[in-house]
């Protein structure tokens, strides 16, 4: 019995990559430098324009933070980077939080789910990077639904002001970057990683 | 070193591509971002013997508004001013013409006055047709005659669409026409402007009701408010000719608004509803059938009731026009405690950086026109409020689903993401971004200009308007200068009036020397390029 709940917290410690105290200081420190990524570009705004009216084409920088601290630290650094990332935005920039800092809380679910795979054989093949796409897209329709749920059943939006104005620009900005530059932020930045560390790509 | 970093990059399939999508859609945001421009520096200047002028120490307007402005002057077809029509804007619901209209005249005064000392016919010409579109019998038909107001009368008052019951086109037309009076000093309309102001004079200090009681000092009415509906008075409705009434007083020194004063008493005192917000409405005596089949339990004398529950209308986009205008007035104190109020009780935070209102909290789950009219006016009020947070915050969820772009010297909402709710939309949509972001409020208008500065310098004509944008163009009274920042496409001449001796163009590269001075006019040529002046 006693076995099997240290073996649930060692899978639990495991995953969330907070197993030595090296682990646990990176796991943290890594989360809230994706944070600190998140505010930093949340202000950058690219050109956009629009595809039939309604869909806007435009990459997001920040978001970007999230699932690419994900991919390289884990589940915990992720859901820090998209928590605290995005109620600092908030706090610094808007001074407002919508249905009870739910919105925060489903950056948070992005980072957490597209930190789940452990990638400890780097990024260099296209199946981890594929796994990367896979996993990020798994935590946007994640966040996406309770983003959207939080706006319609907690804040009592009105559906079309939120569907239109709201949920589709996001959706499609966010959706766009996250499924394109994913991979290729993360490859980058593991070449660089591995170029700067001096090992063999 | 590189050679071997570009193997490592290149060396998954994969990744290539997802590298190659990546570079397509960035390069294509970037390459499809509908153009902008962006407005000129505004340098400091210095002229001999007068010291240096900062420029963007003075009054200046944004290109898109300009923009807008070009689009807005090709948006109105009258050809006959005598005749006009407002078939022009069928797009627009019957109900709001007479919105559309009279606010957009507001809007442009603002805009008009933020280059005070450029008075020719590109801004005049707007305020000519929207005028005579007002006086349209096409208004009549939509206002008046199409929902029957015509069958009820009021003893000796009698009944008219451009009469003394109905304040909501009186109070319109006749600020319209004051404020061109005031921007302009041109005195067209000053015979009709008097009608009105004396005609709610006597409405307001009538000693005896319409149905012959005594008024006991609340006019006509018994409620110090007109009606524009019959037997019903709204407190943004009458918000109009009030302000009308002491822009006429700080313009010709009289005391029309003293008839005011019991009115706006009375209406603090009596429809004000359990939240602190004005209520949309009050029936002074029996509403008439088309009214009062809205509500089976509607009672009178008593406030209009929200259909289908017995408590008393609210509407967001009455109540933010009247919140903006009593601030305009001056009552700050009132306008701040009501703001306040219509802040909590209506507006809803979408996001983080977004915010909506709808037009009731009776009804928050409706949207349509009537709530695209409410966030309309609701920009507007944060704007005149000075809630710059809260406007921001409405305007990026406002214009979020519309591109703004430039087509030649117009700029433009696309508004097409609605559907056919777009059409509507169009016109309200970009005139709302024109009205927010003149470099002039109703506060500043309720300030007007004395009549020396009319004796001074000014821009009378320019030899094109095709291709020019005029950023600045004010008068500075104190230091006997003329600011000027203007851009042109072509070859242009621009009239000045008022200005005998003038010593010098100056700019930051010193002279300029293209112009020339025939008796009091001084002429102005430019060539293709943006300039800033100060002319003394």
């Amino acid at each position: 019995m006693s076995g099997k709940k240290r073996n649930w917290r060692e899978m639990a410690l495991n995953l969330l990559r907070l197993q030595t105290r090296g682990e646990i200081l990176r796991t943290v420190l890594g989360g809230l430098f994706g944070a600190l990524f998140y505010v930093a570009l949340y202000q950058l705004d690219l050109p956009s324009f629009r595809l039939m009216g309604v869909i806007t084409v435009q990459l997001d920088p920040a978001i970007l933070a999230i699932p690419v601290i994900a991919a390289f630290l884990g589940p915990l650094a992720g859901l820090i980077a998209g928590l605290a990332g995005s109620t600092m935005a908030d706090a610094l920039f808007t001074q407002q939080v919508i249905a009870l800092g739910l919105i925060n809380v489903s950056f948070g679910l992005l980072g957490f789910i597209a930190g789940i795979p452990h990638y400890t054989k780097g990024f260099s093949s296209g199946r981890a990077l594929a796994k990367v796409v896979l996993f990020t897209m798994a935590g946007f329709i994640v966040m996406a639904l309770v983003y959207l749920g939080a706006l319609l059943f907690i804040s009592h939006q009105n559906m079309l002001p939120t569907l239109l104005y709201n949920f589709l620009p996001f959706f499609t900005v966010s959706l766009i970057t996250l499924f394109l530059v994913t991979p290729v932020a993360v490859r980058i930045i593991d070449a660089l990683a591995n170029y700067a560390w001096k090992k063999h790509p | 070193m590189a050679n071997r970093f570009f193997t490592l990059i290149s060396k998954n399939k994969l990744f290539s591509l997802f590298l190659i999508a990546t570079i397509i859609v960035a390069s294509s945001s970037f390459a499809f971002a509908p153009a902008q421009h962006s407005n000129p520096q505004l340098p400091t200047i210095s002229v001999a013997g007068k010291g240096s002028f900062d420029l963007s120490t003075y009054p200046s307007l944004d290109r898109r508004v300009i923009g807008l402005i070009n689009l807005f002057r090709d948006y109105y077809k009258v050809t006959d001013l005598s005749n006009a029509s407002v078939n022009d804007l069928s797009m627009l619901p019957p109900f709001y013409t007479h919105y559309f209209l009279p606010f957009t005249t507001y809007g442009i005064a603002m805009i008009a006055d933020s280059t005070p000392s450029y008075r020719t016919d590109y801004y005049k010409e707007i305020f000519h047709k929207l005028i005579a579109m007002m006086n349209s019998s096409t208004m009549e038909r939509l206002e008046w005659i199409g929902p029957n107001f015509t069958n009820e009368s009021y003893s000796d008052i009698g009944n008219g669409f451009r009469g003394p019951t109905n304040i909501m086109w009186t109070g319109h037309y006749t600020l319209m026409e004051l404020f061109y009076y005031s921007v302009f000093r041109d005195g067209r309309y000053n015979g009709e402007i008097q009608g009105y102001m004396d005609q709610w004079n006597a409405s307001l200090t009538s000693a005896t009701t319409w149905d012959g009681n005594s008024s006991g000092g609340l006019g006509r009415w018994g409620v110090g408010l007109i009606p524009c509906e019959p037997y019903i008075v709204f407190v943004q409705c009458n918000s109009i000719p009030f302000y009308a009434m002491r822009l006429y007083d700080s313009l010709h020194q009289t005391t029309y608004q003293e008839a005011s004063l019991p009115g706006i008493e009375w209406w603090q005192d009596n429809m004000i509803n359990d939240r602190g917000i004005p209520v949309d409405g009050y029936y002074v005596a029996q509403p008439i059938e088309r009214h009062a089949s809205q509500n089976q339990a509607q009672t009178y004398p008593g406030p209009a009731l929200t259909k289908g529950t017995s408590s008393p209308k609210v509407s967001t986009y009455g109540s933010a026009w009247a919140i903006m205008f009593y601030n305009a007035m001056g009552m700050n104190q009132l306008a701040e405690t009501l703001y306040g109020n219509w802040k909590d009780a209506l507006v809803h935070y979408s996001t983080d950086d977004t915010a909506y209102v709808v037009e009731s909290y009776y009804s928050p789950s409706e949207f349509g026109v009537t709530e695209y009219v409410a966030n309309v006016f609701s920009y507007f009020c944060t704007n005149e409020m000075g809630d710059t947070t809260l406007n921001k915050k409405l305007e990026n969820w406002f214009f979020g689903p519309f591109e703004g772009r430039w087509v030649g010297d117009k700029y433009e909402f696309d508004t097409s993401a609605l559907g056919s709710l777009g059409s509507f939309t169009y016109p309200v949509i970009n005139f709302a971004w024109a009205w927010t972001h003149a470099d002039s409020t109703l506060t500043d208008l309720m300030s007007p200009r004395s009549d020396a500065f009319f004796t001074k310098p000014y821009i009378s004509d320019q030899s094109t308007n095709d291709g020019l944008f005029v950023y600045q163009a004010t008068y500075d009274e104190s230091r006997g200068a003329f600011i000027l920042t203007v851009e042109s496409a072509g070859s242009t001449v621009l009239t000045f009036d008022n200005f005998p001796g003038v010593q010098g163009v100056y700019s930051t590269q010193g002279a300029y020397s293209n112009w020339v001075q025939n008796g009091s006019q001084m002429f102005l040529t430019l060539g293709s390029g943006t300039y800033s002046f100060v002319i003394a």
